[in-house]
């Protein structure tokens, strides 16, 4: 709780606000002269985490990177957003590679982009042994235009664009779940039957 | 920045043109074959029947007229609600497979199919064919003028044999590649 607002605090950077030198430091907030809105998937690789103690477990190097407005279709881009959820990177570079869909190069490169991030900036000292902890895609920016047919007659197409967003956590992919079968649930079952108490008396 | 002028009040204004000559001829895409452009439609609350003179009225009593048979049309009666439609989106057949034929070229080190030939590899023999054949056509000089003799490629340091005594000979000014076998 405390460590993750620490951890977000850590992002808005205030040694910024009084190595400026000026009398109202509070006038130098919004430096960035930029137009364009930061989205948030990109923000998520400026939190900084205090520096970890000595007796706790390695925190794992996490990478965000991302892809807007891709001239391809979310439904279509979710396949294979699907293909390479918790593989490792060269298992989805492979996979990609082969694949026939108009995505998959997309995908490729952003994961190639992020891979070389990750060694670059973000102190992850093996390319492969990276895996992919999500991969998402987003609806873009629609427009709609007119769709010529015979006699006269239109249709108003939409020609849709999709972001692409990806995870990259450090370490051995996990292993899958192995799947749910008859037994487990009769235990679950069972299990909660003996939960049951009795409420209201002594 | 390039400003672009917003595209909506023209095309509002195409709409609205496009319906206006649409109206009469409600609802789109249904061809009525009998009509002709700008009449009333046939189910209106008309006096005279404005049906042409091709159409056979008065054949079957029983079976509708062929006017009407065009109102059945397969149509979904209620909406398919998402959890339907993620059903069938989802389901395994839908889905990209994991494809299990992937290997590494033993050549050059990059991934292949299992039957198909590395891709890195094949670019690599389509180059040099390619220099290859512009050496041929810079030596014949013009199309038709192939020659009725077999070819040879020499590389750098290599001198013909007395096995390529009659044969064209092609010189390319490079080491020999070590996938191009020599006979």
């Amino acid at each position: 709780g405390a460590a993750w607002a620490r951890g977000l605090l850590g992002w808005a950077r205030p040694e910024r606000w009084l190595a400026s030198g000026s009398l109202f430091p509070l006038s130098c907030i919004h430096t960035s002269t930029s137009l364009q809105k930061i989205g948030k998937w990109e923000k998520k690789n400026r939190i900084v985490y205090p520096p970890q103690l000595p007796g706790e477990p390695r925190r794992p190097a996490e990478i965000y990177h991302c892809r807007r407005e891709i001239k391809y279709s979310k439904d279509k881009m979710w396949y294979l957003a699907k293909l390479i959820k918790g593989m490792s990177i060269d298992q989805a570079l492979a996979q990609l590679e082969f694949s026939d869909k108009k995505g998959a190069k997309v995908i490729k490169e952003v994961l190639l982009e992020a891979q070389e991030m990750a060694v670059r900036n973000h102190n992850v000292e093996f390319k492969s042994n990276l895996h992919i902890a999500e991969s998402l895609t987003g609806r873009g920016r629609y427009v709609k235009r007119v769709r010529c047919h015979g006699k006269g007659m239109f249709g108003i197409m939409k020609i849709s664009r999709c972001h692409y967003f990806v995870k990259l956590v450090e370490g051995p992919p996990p292993p899958p779940e192995p799947p749910r079968t008859g037994f487990d649930q009769a235990q679950e079952y069972v299990q909660q039957l003996r939960n049951r108490t009795l409420v209201h008396t002594l | 920045l390039v400003l672009a002028l917003s595209p909506l009040p023209r095309l509002r204004a195409l709409l609205r043109r496009c319906w206006g000559r649409l109206e009469p001829r409600w609802p789109p895409g249904v061809l009525w074959p009998g009509v002709l452009g700008g009449h009333s439609p046939p189910w209106g609350p008309a006096l005279a029947v404005q049906g042409p003179a091709l159409v056979p009225q008065g054949i079957g009593e029983g079976g509708e007229s062929p006017l009407e048979s065009v109102l059945w049309m397969a149509a979904p009666k209620q909406r398919r609600t998402i959890e339907v439609n993620r059903c069938r989106r989802r389901h395994p057949s839908q889905l990209a497979g994991v494809k299990r034929n992937i290997d590494v070229c033993p050549e050059c080190g990059n991934l292949k199919q299992k039957h198909v030939l590395c891709g890195y590899c094949y670019a690599k023999v389509k180059e040099e064919t390619r220099l290859i054949r512009m050496e041929m056509q810079k030596k014949e000089g013009g199309p038709l003028n192939a020659p009725t003799v077999e070819t040879v490629v020499l590389y750098e340091g290599e001198k013909p044999t007395e096995k390529d005594a009659g044969k064209r000979i092609i010189e390319r000014a490079r080491k020999r590649p070590s996938w191009f076998v020599q006979n």
